[in-house]
């Protein structure tokens, strides 16, 4: 559900009449959520603006089709993975390739940043060693703390699935990233 | 509870969702748990910081530019969604496999023909000849033999002088009926069978029961039985299996049967003569034997045996030219038909001074049936050989009852010579070998068959 429903609501009914206004501030409320959801999807920043881009501007023209405005971000969300999905057809950036450069870290110093590349790296590679299905659960309920009932609507998938594809992703997660968790 | 359980809520769930006191227990009591615990709110962590690294600005300043060129989509109804043309396939597809299979299903389930479809044959080109400038109908081979057959009981049934002999002979011509009938069953033409069947229950309606009436009353029940016998006995045409349109008219011939059995014991009905009805040669020979056994008057049954007579000539001149027929015996019993069936009425109603009107009705008849006499004397001088026998002995047989009938019915004459021929007859002339001649030489109509029935 929506937690922002009073005034976002009205930002969804503003902007289906074309305020873009109203949108500029939907776009404010929800671009690094969905950038950072495409992010953790596609490993490529880059590519993870572009689609997000993509999204939004698919989310503006398609709004005034929205029936109902409480439910804005499970629909935008529901944009941004079909783009996403239509951006891995047209390209094969989303193959399995450690995300070396991309995902920027902290760098506090010289030997922090040096171990910030190593970690990042091991986690990167973890996160893209997840199968495509639970990596978007995770993401969804890890980014975005969204309820289950959220994730198998943007997922389409039933709501025990959406369980039980987070259970999957955390479990390979832990199994993945032992060493580096106790080194 | 175990530390798989704990795990379950461990993986499942977010540490501020409402765990089970259970699992609160037991992680505070378990080591490995909190172990995986802490792993699990790292990992979440450091990866949630690994994603939420800031974006560059550029990027969401160019999509609220794309925004402002971009218009919306018009109205709030959706778009019209494209015809479904994969699910119209699979429909369509479905019900014409759904109806082949049905089609094969009722083909292989439907019964074999029992029997072969066979070919009716309806219609027959029918060869005429000319005589005398008039068509004559040439009959079929098995009409040929039934007014072979016909002639020969009338020239028995006009001498037979007792009620049994008469009732034998049409007894006898209604069994000729029933194997005609089978023939044409059996062989065809079947075209032939309504008219055949009507001419047989007129034959039993008319003459039968007249003969019956006319018995004494001592001889009457037994004549009835024996009757019956027969009558029973002519039903049987056979078990053979027919088509459905034939099958009715072998129906017709048993229930014309039946019904005569039943009239047997009532009044007969005999249908009034018209005279100059058009008459096909069966029909002639049947309304003879009729005539001859139902009608009372002798004057009347000379007026309609000879109208039968003449009907009868120009067919007889064929039936009497053709190879393989009893020339002789033909020739011989059609004279008889007219000498007892024509002159010796006469003689009866002019044996005794007669009125003027009934000797100048007798007189008319002798004209007519000495015109039929006359056509055969002209076909015998220029008949073949082995054609002039049977015309010869049919007009023996003619010539001791014309005498007679002559000889009392001579008053008022109208020109009539010695051999009852009328001189001043417009076409008189002996044509019809001549028009055989050259019938024989056109080519024969291919015949039609009749695809309706």
């Amino acid at each position: 559900m929506n937690v922002h429903a009073p005034e976002e609501t009205s930002w969804v009914e503003h902007a289906a009449q074309g305020d873009r206004d109203a949108f500029a501030r939907l776009v404010d409320r929800y671009w690094d959520k969905v950038r950072r959801f495409l992010l953790g999807m596609s490993g490529k920043n880059h590519l993870a603006e572009e689609v997000a881009q993509e999204a939004f501007l698919k989310a503006w023209t398609a709004l005034p089709t929205l029936r109902e405005p409480a439910t804005f971000r499970v629909w935008l969300f529901q944009i941004a993975r079909r783009c996403w999905v239509d951006a891995r057809r047209r390209s094969w950036a989303h193959l399995r390739v450690p995300m070396e450069g991309e995902l920027e870290g902290k760098h506090d110093g010289p030997l922090m940043s040096i171990l910030d590349d190593e970690s990042q790296a091991q986690l990167q590679a973890a996160l893209a060693l997840l199968p495509t299905k639970f990596r978007a659960a995770y993401l969804l309920w890890t980014q975005e703390e969204m309820p289950y009932a959220e994730i198998a609507s943007i997922l389409g998938i039933s709501e025990e699935t959406a369980r039980w594809r987070v259970c999957k992703a955390r479990q390979d997660l832990v199994h993945t990233l032992t060493a580096y968790l106790h080194q | 509870m175990k530390c798989r359980e704990v795990t379950y809520w461990l993986y499942s769930f977010r540490p501020r969702a409402c765990w089970p006191a259970d699992v609160v227990a037991h992680l505070q009591s378990c080591p490995d748990c909190r172990q995986v615990q802490a792993d699990l709110k790292r990992i979440d962590e450091e990866i949630q910081q690994l994603t939420s690294a800031p974006g560059s600005a550029s990027a969401k300043a160019h999509l609220l530019e794309r925004v402002a060129k971009t218009p919306q989509a018009p109205g709030p109804a959706k778009p019209r969604a494209p015809f479904p043309w994969r699910r119209f396939t699979a429909y369509v597809v479905s019900a014409a496999a759904l109806l082949l299979f049905g089609w094969l299903l009722g083909r292989r389930d439907a019964p074999e023909p029992t029997e072969d479809p066979k070919t009716i044959e309806v219609v027959r080109e029918k060869l005429v000849d000319v005589l005398r400038d008039r068509f004559v109908m040439v009959p079929s081979s098995a009409e040929r033999d039934l007014v072979a057959k016909l002639v020969q009981r009338n020239a028995r049934l006009v001498q037979s002088a007792t009620v049994k002999d008469r009732l034998d002979t049409l007894l006898d011509m209604a069994d000729d009926f029933r194997t005609h009938v089978t023939t044409l069953l059996e062989r065809g033409p079947r075209d032939q069978l309504p008219h055949a069947i009507e001419l047989y229950r007129q034959l039993l309606n008319e003459a039968v029961p007249m003969q019956l009436q006319q018995a004494m009353p001592d001889e009457r029940v037994e004549l009835e039985a024996a009757t019956r016998t027969r009558l029973t006995k002519l039903t049987d045409l056979g078990s053979a299996p027919l088509p459905a349109i034939v099958e009715e008219q072998r129906g017709a011939f048993q229930a014309a049967t039946q019904k005569a059995v039943a009239l047997l014991d009532r009044p007969p009905v005999v249908r009034p003569w018209e005279r100059g009805e058009s008459m096909s040669p069966m029909v002639a020979l049947v309304q003879f034997a009729i005539a001859h056994s139902s009608e009372a008057d002798a004057l009347a049954k000379a007026e309609r045996c000879a109208a039968c007579v003449q009907r009868l000539t120009p067919v007889m001149m064929l039936v009497l030219s053709e190879e393989g027929t009893p020339r002789v015996e033909l020739g011989q019993q059609f004279g008889e038909m007219i000498r007892f069936g024509v002159y010796q009425p006469i003689e009866l109603a002019t044996a005794k001074e007669p009125p003027q009107p009934v000797r100048d009705q007798a007189e008319r008849i002798l004209r007519d049936t000495a015109q039929s006499v006359a056509e055969m004397e002209k076909h015998l001088k220029d008949a073949p050989a082995d054609v002039r026998p049977g015309l010869e002995r049919a007009l023996e047989a003619t010539r001791k009852g014309w005498e007679k009938g002559k000889g009392k019915a001579k008053g008022k004459g109208k020109g009539l010579n010695e051999k009852g021929a009328r001189l001043d007859h417009p076409n008189r002339g002996p044509r019809m070998f001549s028009v055989r001649a050259e019938l024989s030489a056109t080519p024969p109509i291919a015949p039609r068959p009749n695809r309706l029935l």
